[in-house]
């Protein structure tokens, strides 16, 4: 499964033409979002929604239901107990110097054996092998 | 255990019940406190000859989600809406902060 970074879906959302050449040739089933960047994307949408003045909330409350309607379009790799035990590993390993959110779609790659897709790929570099990160932005299919 | 009964005047006269938890089970009448009684009865008559038994199946349903392909519909649907931008540039900003953090 390509697991698809927060950032791939922002490409996604702004239809970027790279993107689309590799969703060309991907078939869709094999594509996935980490629960992790669901819960990111939807806590964002949710904390527009309620905390938007009165005159921007109506626009607001508009792009939850939007972007919650977006992502029931996608498959979802729930971070489940063994990502949870992947994830106390890299956490020992890399205590400190990597971003929670981060080493939590990693474990989830690791567990599941997923590829991830990033534009950044520099912050999944030393917590998997070089073949389970790929960039779908900058890089196109060959 | 109460029941949600449709009650439903025919064109010809007469009252005809129906009970959308119980398909097979319909009666008619001709007044409305004769098809309520009808229907306790016809509901009474069903359920003492049943059980309810709880079956576990387990294929899955259909993953709708892949069914259809890439849902072309939504990409580049957010171009050149600022709340998009500011959504992600959020989503960064909040991982940034737990790399200090923890």
């Amino acid at each position: 499964m390509y697991l698809w970074d927060a950032n791939i879906v922002r490409h996604f959302g702004q239809g970027h033409p790279t993107l689309q050449l590799h969703l060309s040739r991907v078939p869709w089933a094999e594509i996935a979002l980490p629960s992790v960047v669901v819960a990111e994307v939807l806590r964002g949408r949710c904390d527009f929604a309620l905390k938007a003045a009165p005159a921007e909330a109506p626009l607001a409350h508009r792009r939850l239901l939007e972007t919650q309607q977006m992502l029931l379009r996608f498959r979802i790799v729930v971070f489940d107990e063994a990502c949870a035990g992947v994830m106390e590993q890299l956490r020992r390993t890399h205590k400190r110097r990597k971003r929670y959110a981060d080493l939590m779609i990693a474990a989830i790659a690791a567990a599941g054996s997923h590829i991830v897709v990033t534009r950044n790929q520099a912050d999944f570099a030393d917590l998997l092998p070089p073949i389970q990160v790929v960039n779908w932005i900058d890089n196109p299919p060959r | 255990m109460k029941y949600a009964v449709l009650l439903t005047e025919k064109p010809d006269g007469g009252i005809r019940v129906s009970v959308p938890a119980l398909p097979e089970c319909a009666v008619e009448a001709n007044t409305r406190d004769e098809a309520i009684r009808l229907a306790r009865e016809a509901i009474a008559g069903v359920v003492s000859r049943s059980e309810i038994v709880h079956i576990d199946v387990p294929q899955p349903p259909r993953d709708t989600a892949a069914d259809g392909g890439v849902p072309w519909e939504w990409f580049g649907a957010a171009t050149g809406d600022p709340t998009w931008d500011a959504l992600f540039d959020d989503i960064e900003r909040r991982r940034d902060v737990t790399r200090k953090g923890r």
